[in-house]
């Protein structure tokens, strides 16, 4: 064999080897689809990443429909868990999906929820397959700091009511004085 | 109506006061005791023959409610007091006059400045409101006082 007939033959090895590869992934597509019809992922913006108990996070969920063309509808499962796994809150939405959608959602803090770390689940079901997504946030005892707030606000309240206590005690006197001396000129004069 | 301020000695100061409040006669008066107490100036008064129903009395010698007619202010307060004063002139319809017994008192307990304020205060409610006042003092006591508040009157009798 010559040279040319040497490349003639390595072209044609490279030729089948594309086929063989591009018939691999056109029949490993489907076998994927099947496993994860969906691509679910959360998007938390930064500001939520620490809350205050009773706040309200928003995010927003990104939902990528692999192996369905056609609408269909999907239940979203949200769920706020503590470290230990306890479900502080729960809920659930049914939208329409066609190939993707986006949603802006939010799940507030309960106010009686301790400082640490949270997960929001979030889990998609529909007839053609499931899939979840979750995110952290860190919940920051507040009270701490609305205490001090409270305090000071106290102290503030306190110092402004000495202060007008002391400024109307002349009015005061005055008063008693004007509401004295009219009875007795009343009394005296009938 | 005018303001006199009368000067006396000290033994002859309660009978120049009985003789000027029986002169008023049937006027209304507001008699401010500061060295006596109401009960004491009132039965004095009367034993000299003025009818006391028509006085009203503030008394600055003691602090204890004998009767519900009578206003009881601490000599201290010169505020109260000149606020009493006034509250008195503004509420008594008619002719009325002021008697303050005795001026030189309010030293005992005031600075001079005070007791100048205080003074001038009054004769200007009372010029302002035709009320006739006046004033009794003891020659002997309180001198630079005295000097401090002759301009306030406009009659002083010594």
């Amino acid at each position: 064999m010559g040279f040319h007939g040497y490349m003639r033959f390595h072209r044609g090895i490279r030729f089948h080897r594309q086929i063989i590869i591009c018939l691999v992934l056109l029949l490993a597509l489907p076998v994927a689809c099947m496993a994860a019809p969906f691509n679910l992922d959360i998007d938390l913006p930064n500001t939520y990443h620490n809350a205050n108990p009773g706040e309200d996070i928003w995010f927003t969920i990104k939902l990528l429909s692999l192996a369905n063309t056609d609408r269909i509808d999907v239940t979203l499962n949200y769920a706020l868990i503590d470290a230990n796994g306890n479900v502080l809150v729960t809920q659930s939405k049914t939208v329409a999906v066609e190939t993707q959608a986006s949603f802006v959602e939010d799940i507030r803090v309960p106010d009686t929820a301790k400082a640490g770390k949270y997960n929001i689940d979030v889990t998609l079901n529909s007839t053609i397959g499931d899939a979840t997504s979750k995110t952290s946030i860190n919940v920051v005892s507040s009270r701490t700091g609305y205490q001090i707030y409270y305090i000071a606000g106290a102290i503030i309240l306190l110092a402004l009511l000495i202060f007008a206590f002391k400024k109307s005690g002349p009015l005061i006197a005055k008063f008693k004085i004007r509401s004295k001396v009219h009875s007795i000129v009343k009394k005296r004069m009938r | 109506m005018s303001s006199q301020l009368i000067l006396t000695s000290v033994e002859e100061l309660q009978e120049s006061i009985n003789s000027k409040v029986k002169s008023l006669g049937s006027i209304i008066g507001i008699y401010v005791s500061l060295n006596k107490t109401q009960k004491s100036t009132e039965d004095i008064l009367k034993k000299s023959g003025v009818r006391t129903d028509k006085i009203f009395f503030i008394d600055c010698v003691t602090t204890e409610k004998s009767r519900d007619d009578v206003l009881h202010i601490s000599p201290e307060q010169l505020d109260m007091l000149s606020n009493a004063i006034k509250e008195f002139i503004k509420e008594i319809n008619g002719e009325k006059y002021l008697l303050i017994d005795a001026l030189s008192t309010l030293l005992i307990y005031n600075n001079e400045n005070k007791v100048a304020k205080f003074v001038k205060e009054v004769t200007e409610c009372a010029t302002d409101n035709n009320v006739k006042m006046i004033a009794f003092s003891p020659k002997t006591q309180g001198e630079e006082l005295l000097n401090k508040i002759f301009n306030f009157f406009d009659k002083v009798e010594r």
